[in-house]
């Protein structure tokens, strides 16, 4: 049985280009390393920041950003963070990196009482109390931590794995369509 | 390949069936082909649309990590068999999900490890990388399919050939048929020879065009048979005239009509036994023309064949209608009479004919005076069978001949002497040259004028241990007749001469010495050979011998006797014409023939003293002989009075008894010795 698994496996990586023995033990030390508790934060963060991001791919926004009010003249695509970590907010500042010519990405930090119309996402971390009143008819989609009534996707971890709920009613009301193929993702979908 | 199969039908099938089963094959081949191309086609799509699908239904999994929703979105995979197994890598080459077919196992069990292929396909979300989903497909259940591809196409291809079969063996009597058909008609027409046979024409093809062709034979060779059976009974019919001619001939002298010797034979024994049942006699007489042969030489055998038709003719006359006359050869002839009671009854048969013969004869414009001699043997005393009886005949008719001629005799036991000497010439003469039993004898030549001798003939005797001393007229018709005359003559011939040499060597008086041929030499140059050589051996001068030979030598062929006769003149060798003035002689011999010597035939000589006529001839011959400066001899001279007259008549030479018998050398010698007085 194994013998047979580990032999198509030989197969697949064949089939796989790019593998080295490098990466390949790269990988190994990362996976195999306990993870620390600092490390596993950072990891979690990190996640987050990457979802946030992705979120982006399986939402549409009625309304083009560049059409949206206040925005700026170009098209570029806004995410925000409302933050105090500011590890948290470092790595979410990279974000803007991947930005493309065709797709202008620009990722921000806002302080909780700034305007964020401006924004297509607005990521809300830990417990924020004096949020400035967000707009829904701006169609910007919140992500918090916590469980909010007024966010339209929340993290949560559920087996040590970073999951979301979506609350597509709300999000369908504001204009925002979600893919089916996020909402099969989500944990919980309103 | 086709050779080995017997018929045409088979052929046919054959053809059909190899024609048909190619193409099959061919379109099953291209087909098979097309269909495997198509299947391999298919899956590989199919499955890269199920991968494209699954890529983009899983980014959202890959993006989010979600192991369990990407593990739930590869399982789809579970609905295709063909898909052994899937994995997700991410760009880290991290290996995200994988997927594994329940069926890998057993999959992997089988051989064919090279029926397994991948399919790759990028995760895209927004253009961007996310991994990749590599799916491991397995075509054992194609190649199931191309299995059961194959074994239909088999199928499908054995129930064609069997359709193929089945309809060409249908099919192809509508070829084979007519042909069959054909070939049994000629079958049958080669075992019965019945032509009047014909075949039905039901195509326009090639083998209606045979057929066709095969009725129009027929009907010529029908037509030829009919023709030949004309031509067949025709020449029957000529062959049965010619059978009958044949018959005839068989049985019947071409010349004379006459039934012949084998007719003879076969009424013999007829006529024989009814002769036994009566208690008579057959008679049996031959008839042999005088001086045939002179007739024949001097007239021409035509006259001579116009004579013997005349004969017959008169014979048949004369006889009665129940006897027979045949003609046996020659100018021999048999009559047969029967229901004769005595001797008596056949000589006044015999004297019939004789008379009927004995008129003179008018033929071809030209009168003849013609006679025979009879020589007459009765059933059965003087013979049982007819063999004997001829030859008794045959005894008594030259015994008719030696009496004179233009007679009959009938046989005696007496006669039978002769007919011993033939056999004794026939068996013994041989060895008598042999063994030295002949002896010769000499007789001077005198001339007349001074009686010295002036040559001498020789003359040939024969000491028979038994029958004891004969005479040349004893032996030499017999030896003439077999052909033994030759050998003799040169025994002569050679005896003579050494006897000359011997004289000459001895001081003694020669002379040329005459020595006897028979015609029958003059048939070729055997003589003038051995006359050569022979001179030759023994060195004598060839005037001193001389041949002598009567007219009988040109019988048979004239030209060549004569060029002969001419060259043996040219050795030197002198020729005396014997026996002159007996039979045909002419006196024109005299002036054409190339001799030198005439000698008067003895018959001359006894009458010259009492026949004024006999006298007067042998005067011409002579004045004639001197006249053309020819020698003469008389023979036989036997008394003063004859000598006398042959000196007044201008004889030269003379030879008899009245000056020496023939003696032996010896003999000779001393009476030579003696003065040569008689």
């Amino acid at each position: 049985m194994w013998k047979n698994r580990s032999f198509y496996m030989a197969y697949l990586n064949r089939a796989l280009s790019r593998v080295s023995l490098l990466s390949l033990m790269s990988l190994w030390l990362l996976v195999t390393a306990a993870p620390t508790q600092a490390q596993s934060q950072m990891r979690l963060h990190t996640l987050k920041i990457a979802y946030v991001y992705n979120f982006s791919k399986f939402i549409e926004w009625e309304n083009h950003p560049s059409e949206k009010i206040g925005a700026d003249t170009d098209h570029t695509f806004q995410l925000c963070l409302i933050s105090e970590d500011s590890q948290l907010q470092n790595t979410f500042l990279k974000l803007t990196q991947k930005s493309t010519e065709n797709a202008p990405l620009l990722a921000s930090h806002l302080k909780a009482e700034d305007n964020n119309k401006h924004c297509q996402i607005i990521y809300i971390s830990g417990t924020q109390e004096n949020i400035h009143p967000l707009d829904l008819d701006t169609q910007t989609l919140t992500v918090t931590d916590q469980a909010d009534t007024k966010a339209l996707i929340h993290f949560k971890v559920i087996n040590n794995k970073l999951r979301f709920d979506i609350d597509k009613t709300r999000a369908e009301a504001m204009g925002l369509r979600v893919s089916s193929k996020l909402l099969r993702l989500a944990h919980e979908v309103y | 390949m086709f050779a080995r199969l017997a018929t045409i039908k088979q052929k046919i099938i054959a053809v059909s069936m190899i024609s048909t089963s190619s193409a099959i094959l061919l379109a099953s081949a291209a087909f098979s082909y097309q269909y495997i191309q198509t299947l391999h086609e298919d899956l590989e799509q199919r499955v890269s649309i199920q991968a494209e699908a699954l890529a983009q239904n899983i980014t959202a999994s890959i993006a989010f990590e979600d192991v369990e929703a990407a593990n739930e979105i590869l399982s789809a995979f579970s609905v295709d068999t063909a898909v052994l197994a899937a994995t997700v890598r991410t760009t880290d080459q991290q290996t995200f999900v994988e997927y594994y077919s329940r069926t890998i196992n057993d999959e992997t069990d089988s051989s064919s490890k090279q029926a397994i292929s991948f399919i790759n396909t990028p995760i895209l979300l927004d253009g961007e990388k996310l991994g990749e989903l590599t799916v491991l497909i397995t075509q054992n259940q194609l190649n199931q399919k191309i299995r059961r591809v194959f074994g239909l196409t088999a199928l499908i291809f054995a129930l064609a050939v069997i359709t193929a079969f089945l309809i060409s063996s249908r099919l192809q009597s509508a070829i084979s048929k007519p042909i069959l058909s054909l070939s049994n008609l000629a079958n049958l027409i080669a075992v019965h020879s019945n032509y009047e046979s014909r075949i039905d024409i039901h195509s326009r093809d090639e083998i209606g065009e045979l057929a066709k062709a095969f009725n129009h034979m027929l009907e010529q060779i029908e037509h030829r048979d009919s023709h030949l059976e004309k031509q067949v009974r025709q020449r029957t019919a000529e062959l049965e005239k010619l059978a009958e001619e044949f018959r005839h001939r068989a049985f019947h002298d071409t010349l004379t009509g006459l039934p012949n010797r084998a007719q003879l034979n076969e009424r013999f024994a007829s006529l024989a036994s009814h002769a036994k049942r009566c208690q008579n006699h057959i008679g049996i007489l031959l008839l042999d023309l005088d001086n045939f042969k002179t007739i024949n030489d001097t007239l021409g055998h035509d006259f001579g064949d116009e004579l013997l038709k005349l004969i017959a003719h008169r014979v048949q006359n004369v006889i009665r209608g129940e006897d027979i006359i045949c003609r046996i050869g020659g100018d021999e002839f048999v009559i047969m009479a029967q229901d004769i009671k005595d001797a008596e009854n056949l000589k006044s048969t015999a004297d019939h004919v004789l008379s009927a013969l004995r008129e003179d004869m008018t033929l071809l414009g030209q009168r003849i005076k013609t006679s025979v001699s009879i020589g007459g043997a009765l059933y059965p005393q003087d013979g049982k069978d007819l063999l004997t009886l001829k030859r008794n005949a045959d005894l008594a008719m030259y015994s008719a001949k030696e009496s004179g001629k233009n007679q009959y005799r009938l046989f005696d036991t007496n006669m039978t002497d002769s007919s011993n000497q033939r056999l004794i010439v026939q068996n013994d003469l041989q060895s008598a040259i042999e063994n030295n039993e002949l002896e010769i004898y000499y007789q001077p030549k005198v001339t007349i004028k001074n009686l010295k001798t002036c040559g001498s003939e020789a003359l040939i005797r024969w000491h028979h241990p038994q029958e004891g001393f004969l005479n040349p007229d004893e032996f030499i018709p017999f030896a003439e007749e077999n052909g033994l005359i030759k050998p003799m003559d040169y025994f002569v011939i050679r005896s003579v001469c050494q006897q000359i040499a011997r004289w000459k060597a001895q001081g003694k008086p020669t002379h040329p010495v005459a020595v006897n041929l028979s015609g029958l030499h003059f048939q070729n140059e055997d003589v003038l050979k051995v006359l050569m050589t022979t001179l030759k051996e023994t060195g004598i001068a060839s005037h001193l011998l001389e041949i002598e030979l009567t007219e009988a030598f040109l019988i048979d062929d004239p030209e060549r006797a004569l060029s002969i006769l001419k060259k043996i003149r040219k050795l030197g060798v002198k020729v005396n014409l014997d026996d002159f003035g007996t039979g045909y002689s002419s006196l024109s011999y005299l002036r054409s023939l190339p001799i030198d010597i005439v000698k008067l035939d003895k018959s001359f000589i006894d009458r010259i003293v009492n026949d004024p006529q006999d006298r007067a001839v042998t005067q011409g011959i002579i004045t004639l002989a001197k006249n053309l400066k020819l020698g003469m001899v008389a023979e036989g001279v036997e008394n003063q009075e004859q000598l006398d007259q042959l000196k007044k008549m201008g004889c030269t030479v003379a030879q008899g008894y009245f000056f020496k018998k023939p003696c032996p050398a010896t003999e000779f010698e001393r009476w030579q010795e003696q003065g040569g007085h008689h």
